[in-house]
């Protein structure tokens, strides 16, 4: 899962990145309205974190913008309580709204909560035959024992179990599975689907040559 | 209490004063009503006695003049019926035959002479008057006495017993005219009184619900030249500018929190962050150092904060002591110059020697305030000059910069508190949002003034002008 973080609070910024790094995400950061408008509009994030108060421009005008071309979950995060603004951003097309300051528990949560409705699996907990996934807990177990990923592992595993039926791209995967600043190889992806057959079976993930990987 | 209201006061006096009026000309009146009917009666009654008097004792000659006619052969006693009879026959007196007048007459020695059929009088006496000539009232009858020369006595009179009638039912009629009209005055008054402070209900019900909360409610103004008009005016400003200043508090502490919420959500993100799990001290020394950065600037935000409170509370007292301008700027010059060193920016200065009264920690406040807005407001390299010099009894310090200056939409509002001219910089970078109401405060709590003057694009021009002592 890949997400962008806008926020001009340097400090701010970096904290959350790292949060949400420990997190498994692929985390992209913006601290300026037209360079974070630029980045949302050019990657398919799975969410966007959006602070309003930006230099260049402000939260409300990106979030205007970005809804004429895509659908991308935004999360709102704020200074400003009042309810007009609540309700301005949410009119606007924001998924969620966060008032600062906040509990770095509870934006993990709702970053959460806004990727699995996005991917219309709003259940935390995924069964795939034999194998469940915990989006919470970022844990996989088979047959009830659990079995240890990396995280790059873990994130792999739960965007094609998100979109499970839907063959997908590999320029999909590397867009969601690093960020930017991410060192990735062509054959990067190989050896983490090649390590997830070996660890949860040879049949969850399938190959769709020239297409991409789907789990069915 | 009802009774002490002002409705009800109004009206007790208004009760008093009519019951005064009324019966004062009602009373007039009435007594007005009966002298003009004993006036009346008496010159009927002087009418009737002055043709009488010549007939009934004329005038004798010389010789009767005063004393008593003799008594003798040929005396009055012999001549006195016949002279009664006499005048009797004269005047037939048809006058007193029917009507409500009498009379009756007496010679000197007090013998009835002659009477109207009817007329019940006894002899008046002489001292009841000292007067020749009276009028007496004798039970129901007015009477008119008169007294001849000789000692004789003549009473013309007549029942007043249809004038009383009159007069009774004159005083009934006007007691109860008073009586209606001091009713309708009454309710008149208290409709008045009603009307007069109805707008002062209207007032009080007004500033019951702006009390109760509804800080929008003015009072309706109908007539803005009447008293309560001007009453209503003066209390709807009081309630415009009670309004404004609780609106500014309700900004000011929205902003307050505002400015607080960001370095919280550092240092709340960097402990949860710190604390999910096991960290290197590489990892803990940098949560640290970013938690102190955040809690700096809250103490600058709280600082700042409370020198305005003191300022708003008037306990803001200066240190009034003998100072050099000039030596306070070098000083300042030098605080900046890391800054100025770090941003690229270019000092520059024109400093004159000026002594003055001043707080000089205050005013270096303020000149390094504003060198360090200039310096930090400018991205590109800038150029900021500082000069000081006295100009007529005035110590004059200005802040020039040649950077991208202020929008001009923006420069009647830099003093005021949190204002930004960029909306969107909440920003650890740019301070507080109190720096320039902090100068001010400080400026004006010297006797000073501070203005700011700006071309978009060609930089910003800070003056302040201080008294010079003495």
């Amino acid at each position: 899962m890949r997400l962008l973080i806008v926020e001009d609070e340097e400090d701010l910024r970096r904290g959350l990145e790292q949060a949400l790094r420990e997190e498994g995400y692929a985390v992209d950061g913006s601290s300026e309205g037209s360079d974070a408008l630029y980045k949302a509009e050019t990657w398919d994030y799975d969410a966007i974190v959006l602070d309003i108060m930006l230099p260049g421009l402000d939260g409300w005008e990106i979030l205007q913008r970005l809804r004429r071309k895509k659908k991308t979950p935004v999360l709102l995060l704020t200074a400003r309580d009042a309810v007009p603004d609540r309700v301005r951003g949410l009119d606007l097309g924001a998924d969620d709204y966060l008032v600062k300051p906040f509990d770095l528990g509870e934006l993990l949560a709702r970053v959460r909560s806004l990727i699995r409705r996005a991917a219309a699996a709003p259940n935390p907990v995924m069964t795939l035959g034999a194998v469940s996934i915990n989006t919470v807990a970022r844990t996989i177990a088979v047959e009830g024992s659990e079995i240890a990923l990396t995280a790059r592992e873990y994130a792999l595993i739960e965007y094609l179990a998100t979109r499970r039926g839907k063959v997908v791209s590999r320029t999909e995967l590397y867009d969601h599975l690093f960020a930017e600043e991410d060192e990735s190889y062509s054959n990067l992806l190989d050896v983490h689907v090649c390590n997830l057959r070996r660890k949860l079976g040879k049949d969850l993930i399938q190959t769709r040559r020239g297409h991409g990987y789907v789990i069915d | 209490m009802i009774y002490k209201s002002i409705r009800w006061r109004i009206q007790v006096w208004h009760t008093v004063l009519l019951i005064c009026l009324v019966t004062g000309m009602l009373g007039s009146f009435y007594c007005y009503e009966r002298a003009e009917r004993f006036r009346e009666i008496d010159n009927q009654l002087q009418a009737l006695l002055t043709p009488l008097l010549p007939r009934i004792m004329p005038p004798r000659g010389p010789d009767f003049n005063g004393e008593p006619p003799p008594p003798g052969p040929e005396g009055g006693p012999e001549r006195g019926p016949e002279r009664r009879q006499d005048a009797k026959n004269q005047t037939g007196f048809a006058e007193f035959e029917k009507g409500p007048f009498y009379y009756a007459a007496w010679s000197p020695n007090h013998d009835l002479i002659s009477q109207s059929s009817g007329a019940a009088v006894p002899l008046p006496n002489r001292s009841e008057s000292g007067k020749e000539q009276f009028f007496r009232s004798r039970g129901e009858s007015r009477e008119l006495v008169n007294f001849g020369p000789t000692g004789d006595c003549v009473v013309v009179g007549t029942s007043m017993a249809q004038a009383a009638s009159e007069l009774k039912r004159l005083a009934l009629t006007l007691i109860g005219v008073g009586f209606g009209l001091t009713l309708f005055g009454l309710a008149g008054g208290w409709w008045v009184a009603g009307q007069a402070l109805r707008p002062i209900g209207e007032i009080s019900a007004t500033a019951q619900k702006i009390a109760g909360g509804n800080r929008a409610k003015r009072i309706d103004i109908h007539e803005t030249e009447s008293e309560l008009g001007q009453l209503a005016g003066v209390l709807n400003r009081t309630f415009d500018q009670q309004d404004s200043a609780f609106e500014q508090q309700v900004r000011f502490t929205a902003d307050a929190s505002h400015e607080l919420r960001t370095p919280v959500s550092v240092i709340l993100t960097q402990v949860q962050l710190a604390l999910a799990r096991e960290r290197d001290p590489e990892e803990y020394r940098e949560t640290l150092q970013i938690c102190q950065r955040a809690a700096e600037r809250m103490r600058t935000l709280v600082n700042s904060l409370l020198e305005l409170a003191r300022v708003d509370s008037g306990e803001f007292q200066l240190m009034l002591e003998e100072c050099d301008l000039a030596a306070l700027a070098s000083d300042s010059l030098e605080l900046i110059a890391p800054l100025a060193r770090e941003k690229g920016a270019v000092l520059r200065s024109s400093i004159q020697p000026v002594r003055t009264k001043a707080d000089s920690a205050r005013i270096g406040q303020v000149l390094v305030n504003l060198l360090y807005n200039a310096i930090q407001h400018n991205s590109k390299k800038v150029e900021v000059c500082l000069s000081v010099q006295s100009k007529g009894n005035e110590a004059v310090l200005r802040v020039t910069d040649n950077g991208a200056g202020i929008p001009s939409e923006a420069l009647p509002h830099v003093f005021e508190r949190f204002y930004r001219a960029d909306k969107s910089r909440g920003g650890t970078k740019n301070g507080s949002g109190l720096g320039l109401a902090i100068s001010q405060a400080i400026v004006q709590a010297h006797g000073g003034t501070i203005r700011v003057e700006s071309r978009p694009g060609l930089g910003a021009d800070f003056t302040v002008s201080l008294p010079l002592a003495g």
